[in-house]
């Protein structure tokens, strides 16, 4: 008897949140499209944070290295400041180190074959004899950066630098001007644009020294070490700072990817922003459910003391406006998923920014989603509580 | 008293005030009965008299402040508020409106007041909410919402949901405040056969004098003070007859202005005039309660038999 009274309080046999929401379709629907609306654009928000730091650390993530050398005034990858190579055959003396390779970065002016408008491309330097970055494409194409004038385009590059991607056949290479110098590209990589960099041409150091003749070989932007094998990265960094001058930051593949995405996220505000507007969403979510629910409460006052008069505890009552919280939660959830999920895919192709919705996302959004609502839901409570019962006389 | 010790309401010396500091008002003085198992109990009184006030009480929906207050075995002077609740589970609430949930059907409404007495199973929640509403002659429109159901219906649901769980007491106020004569007559009728056949007692707070015939005993409250049944018979019945006498003279002038030619209403006007200097200077400026009876006066000496024949 006892068990089937406790069954009795727990599942209702009349659920009754649901039926007070659905009695009222106009200020569901308007409540479900509130919390739609806050849903997408937290999804947004969180997938534009997210491909901020992903498409930022491509060239962190997709070199070979063990631990990245790199000049103490650079702030990021885009425009790094120069170093003196010397650094890098001093690390080489290290008895860690199985290899050393150079790479040059800097900004060059690329001409659109097909229009003539000119604009900035990351121009990356690097020894063709090996393969140095892990993209697709670059491993076959990488030992025809031998020959002179020419480089590897980025077929994801944004579409303002021209269709290299969609015409190029090997048999008809595509030839433009990169820093007023005829240049062909020969060949086809992906790596994709970031917040910081619309596209990118790989090409051998002689022929980036060719692009900037100011610039001199013995001052480079990045330098990769290859440690031998079976030796700890984070000790190597470790020998190698104390070791070498402190004009160069020691860094393993994880340090230089942090510091990277602490520059984003700290030093300039579009990491904040995104956070912020994530945020927005979450309290303009909250609000919505808030005002829905405090209507809801406020309009069914009279019912819900009629139902404290009639001996039901406080907790049943409140039960009904957090049943309430939580149904709209999951049915503002569901379209909200839904067309972040479209948004995704169209923002994805106009941006060519990496913006994919993981599981992982989607499921953080929906504890917020519900912990939005619960909070909602709560505040509205506050009127219930302070029910008086022997007010329905 | 007789059955006092096991009797379902049992109050005495009751106070009760509302508001606080110099804005505190008394609404509830000394109050002292008790109400036997089964009884139907009327409480008259004009408004603001207490009667609510002290409904809500015995209903444990306001803790007592003072005074001794015995509701179905339980002391509810000093009882917590989770006692207070236990108590109300175990009484049928019907309120002066229906006050039903507008988002749940009859039969939806009923379960509500079963289910929250905990002795029904779940599955059986819908089948007694539909035999109950069959008793309150409801049985097709079980399916419904309150909107859809006229008011007396609607009273009947409610009533349904307060008897559902097969409450010791039943607690009414105004139940028929918001219907016409025969849904009211319908209601109470309802409420008295189906009390009886359970032997539930009944407390029912009510202005309306066409459904006293129910009562066992009707109380009578008057500025929170309980009258004895006498008074309350003559304190009804002098409302009556001046609420007769009022309609009457009304009536009666009405029919002769309309009769009446010019000559005739101006001889009637002089007419008046002597009447009324006629009564006695003390009586013209009596209280107003006596007013009636000097227009009866003064229509009595102008329309005397013999002046009315001519």
């Amino acid at each position: 008897m006892a068990a089937e009274r406790t069954w009795t309080r727990l599942l209702p046999s009349v659920p009754l949140g649901w039926l007070q929401l659905w009695h009222k379709p106009l200020r569901l629907t308007v409540a479900v499209a509130g919390i739609a609306f806050a849903v997408l654009l937290i999804l947004m928000q969180l997938g534009f944070r997210s491909a901020l730091f992903e498409s930022t650390l491509r060239f962190h993530e997709r070199f070979r290295y063990d631990i990245a050398l790199f000049s103490t005034d650079s702030v990021f990858i885009v425009r790094p400041a120069p170093f003196t190579i010397r650094r890098l055959y001093e690390a080489m003396g290290s008895p860690d180190v199985e290899s050393v390779s150079p790479v040059y970065i800097f900004p060059a002016t690329w001409k659109n074959p097909w229009t003539n408008a000119r604009r900035s491309i990351n121009a990356v330097g690097i020894d063709p004899t090996r393969n140095v970055l892990d993209t697709p494409g670059f491993a076959d194409t990488h030992s025809r950066l031998v020959g002179q004038d020419v480089v590897l385009f980025d077929r994801a590059s944004r579409p303002e630098f021209g269709p290299v991607g969609e015409s190029w056949r090997p048999d008809a290479p595509v030839s433009t001007e990169i820093n007023d110098r005829a240049v062909s590209v020969v060949g086809l990589v992906e790596i994709g644009p970031s917040f910081g960099i619309d596209g990118t041409v790989l090409t051998s150091v002689d022929n980036w020294l060719r692009l900037f003749p100011d610039r001199s070989r013995n001052q480079i932007q990045l330098g990769l070490v290859t440690l031998k094998p079976g030796v700890d990265a984070s000790d190597a960094r470790d020998r190698l700072r104390s070791y070498l001058p402190a004009d160069v930051l020691v860094m393993t593949k994880a340090d230089f990817a942090a510091r990277e995405k602490a520059y984003w996220n700290g030093a300039t505000p579009i990491g904040y922003v995104f956070a912020f507007g994530a945020i927005m969403g979450l309290v303009v979510g909250a609000i919505i459910v808030y005002q829905i629910l405090f209507a809801d409460v406020s309009e069914h006052l009279r019912e819900y003391a009629t139902l404290r008069a009639i001996g039901y505890r406080n907790r049943f009552v409140s039960g009904i406006v957090l049943q309430q919280a939580a149904i709209l939660a999951v049915l503002g959830y569901l379209p909200g998923m839904a067309a972040a999920w479209f948004l995704y895919r169209s923002a994805a192709h106009a941006t060519r920014l990496p913006l994919h919705l993981t599981t992982d996302r989607a499921l953080t959004v929906f504890v917020l989603t519900l912990v939005m609502c619960a909070l909602s839901g709560f505040l509205a409570l506050r009127k219930v509580r302070r029910l008086d019962p022997a007010e329905v006389f | 008293m007789p059955g006092s010790a096991d009797a379902p309401v049992v109050v005495e010396n009751l106070n009760h005030y509302y508001g606080k500091g110099p804005l505190r008002r008394q609404i509830l003085h000394d109050v002292t009965t008790t109400i036997p198992a089964g009884e139907i109990v009327i409480v008259t009184g004009p408004s603001g008299s207490g009667k609510t006030t002290l409904l809500t009480l015995v209903g444990a929906l306001r803790a007592p402040q003072a005074g001794r207050l015995r509701v179905l075995g339980h002391q509810l002077d000093g009882a917590n508020r989770t006692a207070l609740e236990n108590v109300r589970r175990r009484i049928g609430f019907i309120f002066q409106s229906h006050n039903l949930l507008g988002a749940l059907s009859a039969s939806q409404n009923v379960q509500l007041g079963l289910r929250v007495t905990g002795r029904a199973a779940r599955v059986e929640l819908r089948r007694r909410a539909e035999a109950m509403l069959e008793a309150v002659g409801l049985a097709e429109h079980a399916h419904k919402r309150a909107e859809q159901l006229s008011g007396g219906q609607r009273q009947r649901v409610a009533i349904a949901r307060a008897l559902v769980g097969e409450p010791v007491m039943v607690l009414a106020d105004e139940p028929t405040a918001s219907l016409d004569k025969a849904s009211g007559r319908e209601v109470v009728d309802r409420m008295q056969s189906l009390a009886r056949e359970r032997g539930t007692t009944i407390l029912l707070v009510t202005h309306d004098n066409r459904i006293l015939d129910v009562a066992d005993r009707i109380l009578h409250l008057e500025d929170g003070r309980l009258a004895t049944f006498t008074d309350a018979v003559i304190a009804n019945t002098q409302q009556m007859m001046y609420l007769l006498a009022q309609n009457t003279d009304r009536q009666h002038v009405e029919q002769l202005v309309d009769a009446m030619d010019e000559t005739a209403f101006r001889s009637t006007l002089q007419g008046a005039d002597a009447a009324v200097a006629e009564i006695p200077r003390s009586d013209r400026d009596g209280e107003r309660r006596s007013l009636p009876e000097h227009a009866r006066a003064v229509a009595a000496r102008l329309y005397a038999p013999g002046r009315r024949a001519a």
